[in-house]
């Protein structure tokens, strides 16, 4: 009864002394995994050849084939966006739709989480911050938490 | 008096009770769901199977997506009767398994914040972390994977994983041991739990309880076990098996299932064999009827899916765990105080998004 | 006409405030230069008064979030203020005072209101009558001097109850009237082996003044000779103070917030402030019954030991909320009732044997000069 009692204090005053488990997030970041399913790109709107797979597999209606000065190409709507990735799945073009690893996606305004092909071609803004590399991720957490 | 438990409530969940109260003493409980319906049952009826996978998913997708895809997926194959490779199973079954860890883990971490514990709440999720982190390197999503496909899987493990995981599962072996000393020893925690909402074996069998719910009951059923699906024949593992039904035998089963996880996941990522890891399917099922089950994190999970020869189900009937075991709460729940509803309520595992689909 | 009755109203006015001056002068002007005066302003404002709790409640309000933070392994605050987010209970202070203050439709309102201040009052009352310590020959740094001091404490104490249940019963809130029962319950079921505990001691030290026990033990604390009593002391302390095994009528995941549920703003934040100012008092207590109070060795001045020695209790107090979960309202009170009352009386038994089979044993251990 009284070890019952009394080892939980011991336990949490080990683990005053242990390294913290948390990143200092908006400062220092973990890189994401390379399959890291982040937001849509069109790598370019030339290699997109218009066949309109994406918006036809997509579970949301997220992506909308529209035209873009004499061609098709797939603008997204980021509100809808599950990020299953069918419609990466689907593309038959190589150089057409993949993932990118932003995942900081906050805008301001709704009409902004519309992306149009040319946006949607556009890859995504890096902000200016350490990221802690990817070959330490698992050596840090373990390291910060082990014994 | 009438005290309403939720549905904003710091622990209600997405749920409501309606309790009626003589001062801190519970007379009786009266289940309110539907908070979080969001008619997935009818939303598949409008979509092809491929679009369907991240849609069932979210019937209990920040639990337990993997298992929750692989009933649907399992009940599609049945009707398409397609071969799937074998790496394919064991990469399903190595998901599965880690999900269901992660899944225990965010149970605990729930289970210990309702009798108002945040050290383990904190813990649990760091754990959590690192499995959700072996997923991301698997499929890229952290959460909801949707990685399964009919007739196989959509990604291979990648180069490296065996090693990263190995290291991380010795690490949460060592972590499992804390957890106990910590919590299942630890004396308030034991008094808050022992002897509450016990269910007797027959009474559990009799409200159609499942899962770990119904293994604490002394029942020793596990479809894993009974009806192997993918190639849990092949591994070996013991299903953990109580006596007292009260909550802590419930949480106690987590604990031990947890364990035999990490074990199953170790053999799997020893005996994965080589080869393809998915075979074409035709986008159309042909017509007819199927039935599947599959062991959930939190018991039982059935899919009854009607085909009519198109690419979209005609119907599908979802029977989730939670929804079961949800049934054995207002029996469970007479003359009993306040204190113990969200013990017994986070004891049971109900999610709402389970409850409601 | 108009000018002469404004000029006679202005004279008037004036012969009143040069009246209300003169009044001041005779009587309270002789105040004004004399030592006592100023003294007790320190006292009273600086310490221990109030700038001696506000800057306690900041201090331990973040070295609990940040200390808890270790033990779950996270980081705690982090931002505000020159290191380690010190700084982050003045920012939580300035939120609290910004926002509404929100009173129920169907609230008493007059209760409603006064509760809050009143359970301030309360708390910081009981810090006037605390000994802080020699700070010269024959005279003890304490606000209001009295001999009665422990009692007067206790009694502060067992007001809190009483106000807690105004403040449930006024909010018209089912959560917060069932907090407050609780409350009631739990408060009144562990006075009664608190005060058994300082019985012991007063009899050991043949006084109820704190002066007086804290000075008997200077040889040996009442801490080593009356162990018992320190355990079932601090346990029911915790109790009182409403801090985490026995946080059962604030329980978030059962009844929301307790009694404090319907309050925002500034009105809540009396209710922390009077739950960190208790605490202060409590460790205060449990530091000069059990723990030698500010005797110490010479190279710190007692004030410090004195406070050292609280802080150092309140760790321990901190440590609960990360060791163990809540307890049952029964459970509770089972402990209290069958558990360490007994207890509480069994050092009470064992100091009368001590005290009737060996008369001479208080001269002896120095508990009696």
């Amino acid at each position: 009864m009284v070890t019952s009692i009394l080892r939980p204090l011991s336990m949490a005053f080990q683990h005053v002394f242990r390294r913290t488990f948390t990143v200092k997030y908006p400062f220092k970041v973990l890189k994401p995994a390379e399959r890291y399913r982040g937001r849509l790109m069109l790598r370019s709107i030339d290699g997109c050849i218009g066949c309109g797979l994406c918006s036809w597999v997509c579970p949301t209606k997220a992506i909308l084939v529209v035209q873009e000065a004499e061609r098709k190409a797939p603008s997204l709507d980021l509100g809808r966006c599950c990020m299953c990735g069918l419609c990466v799945e689907i593309c038959p073009s190589p150089l057409a739709l993949t993932f990118t690893s932003a995942y900081e996606l906050c805008e301001y305004d709704k009409e902004r989480l519309i992306y149009q092909p040319w946006r949607l071609s556009q890859p995504p803004a890096e902000p200016p911050r350490e990221y802690v590399r990817v070959k330490d991720i698992d050596e840090k957490r373990l390291i910060s938490h082990g014994r | 008096m009438q005290v309403s438990w939720g549905p904003q409530h710091p622990a209600s969940g997405h749920l409501r009770f309606i309790l009626d109260v003589d001062g801190d003493s519970v007379l009786n409980l009266e289940p309110d769901v539907g908070y979080t319906h969001r008619g997935i049952e009818k939303l598949t009826e409008n979509r092809t199977y491929l679009q369907n996978i991240p849609v069932v998913e979210r019937i209990n997708s920040y639990c337990d997506a993997t298992n929750t895809v692989l009933g649907y997926i399992e009940v599609v194959e049945e009707l398409l009767e397609c071969e799937v490779p074998e790496r394919a199973r064991f990469i399903r079954v190595i998901m599965a398994e880690m999900n269901r860890i992660a899944s225990h883990l965010y149970w605990l971490c729930l289970m210990s914040i309702s009798v108002g514990f945040e050290t383990m709440l904190m813990w649990t999720m760091n754990e959590r972390e690192l499995f959700l982190d072996l997923f991301e390197m698997i499929t890229g999503a952290r959460i909801t994977y949707s990685a399964l496909r009919p007739g196989g899987v959509r990604y291979d493990i990648p180069h490296g994983f065996e090693e990263v995981a190995t290291k991380y599962l010795n690490h949460f072996e060592r972590r499992l041991k804390d957890y106990y000393k910590m919590i299942f020893e630890n004396s308030t925690f034991r008094l808050r739990t022992i002897g509450v909402g016990s269910i007797s074996s027959s009474d559990a069998i009799k409200l159609g309880l499942v899962g770990p719910c119904l293994r604490a009951s002394g029942v020793a059923t596990d479809v894993r076990k009974d009806e192997p699906y993918e190639v849990y024949q092949n591994f070996d593992f013991n299903i953990p098996v109580e006596k007292a039904g009260d909550a802590y035998a419930r949480s106690l089963i987590r604990f031990h299932e947890m364990e035999e996880s990490v074990s199953i996941i170790r053999q799997a990522l020893r005996s994965i064999p080589e080869g393809p890891i998915r075979k074409r399917v035709p986008l159309v099922v042909p017509k007819g009827e199927a039935y599947s089950r599959v062991e959930a994190a939190r018991g039982e999970l059935g899919y009854y899916l009607v085909a009519n020869g198109t690419d979209k189900p005609y119907r599908l009937k979802v029977s989730t765990p939670s929804f079961r075991n949800m049934a054995a709460l207002p029996y469970i729940t007479r003359n009993v105080t306040i204190a113990d509803i969200p013990a017994i309520y986070m004891s049971l595992d109900l999610i709402p998004l389970d409850i409601d689909r | 006409m108009e000018w002469k009755r404004s000029f006679g109203l202005l004279t008037s006015i004036l012969s009143f405030f040069a009246s209300l001056a003169l009044i001041f002068l005779n009587f309270i002007g002789p105040l004004l230069f004399s030592l006592q005066f100023y003294e007790l302003i320190i006292k009273v404002a600086v310490f221990p008064g109030l700038m001696y709790i506000s800057i306690f409640a900041i201090l331990i309000i973040w070295f609990e979030r940040k200390f808890l933070a270790r033990v779950h392994l996270r980081i705690g605050p982090l931002h505000v203020g020159p290191m380690m987010g010190i700084l982050q209970p003045i920012a939580d202070f300035l939120k609290l005072m910004g926002k509404e203050i929100i009173v129920p439709d169907k609230a008493h309102k007059i209760v409603y209101n006064l509760a809050p201040i009143a359970v301030v009052a309360v708390s910081c009352s009981s810090i006037a009558f605390m000994p802080f310590g020699w700070v010269a020959p024959g005279k003890n740094w304490v606000i209001y001097e009295t001999p009665y001091n422990l009692l007067i404490i206790l009694i502060l104490f067992t007001l809190h109850p009483l106000i807690i249940i105004a403040a449930g019963w006024g909010s018209n809130n089912k959560y917060s009237f069932i907090g407050a029962m609780r409350a009631a319950f739990q408060l009144l079921a562990y006075e009664v082996p608190m005060v058994f505990c300082i019985a012991g001691v007063a009899m050991m030290a043949g006084s109820l003044d704190l002066v007086r026990i804290v000075e008997s033990q200077s040889k040996i604390w009442f801490g080593v000779v009356e162990p018992l009593g320190l355990i079932v002391f601090f346990i029911s302390m915790m109790a009182e103070l409403i801090r985490r095994p026995f946080d059962i009528p604030v329980a978030e995941q059962e009844i929301v917030f307790g009694y404090p549920t319907e309050y925002s703003g500034v009105q809540f934040m009396c209710f922390m402030m009077a739950e960190y100012v208790n605490l202060c008092v409590a460790s205060l207590l449990l530091a000069g019954l059990f723990l030698g109070g500010w005797l110490g060795p010479a190279f710190l001045p007692p004030i410090i030991w004195f406070i050292i020695k609280s802080l150092i209790v309140c760790l321990f107090v901190i440590m609960g909320r990360a060791t163990w979960p809540r307890l049952r309202m029964d459970q509770l009170l089972r402990v209290g009732w069958s558990l360490l009352i007994p207890l509480a009386i069994l050092q009470i038994v064992i100091v009368l044997l001590l005290l009737l089979i060996f008369p001479t044993f208080p001269m002896w251990l120095g508990f009696r000069g």
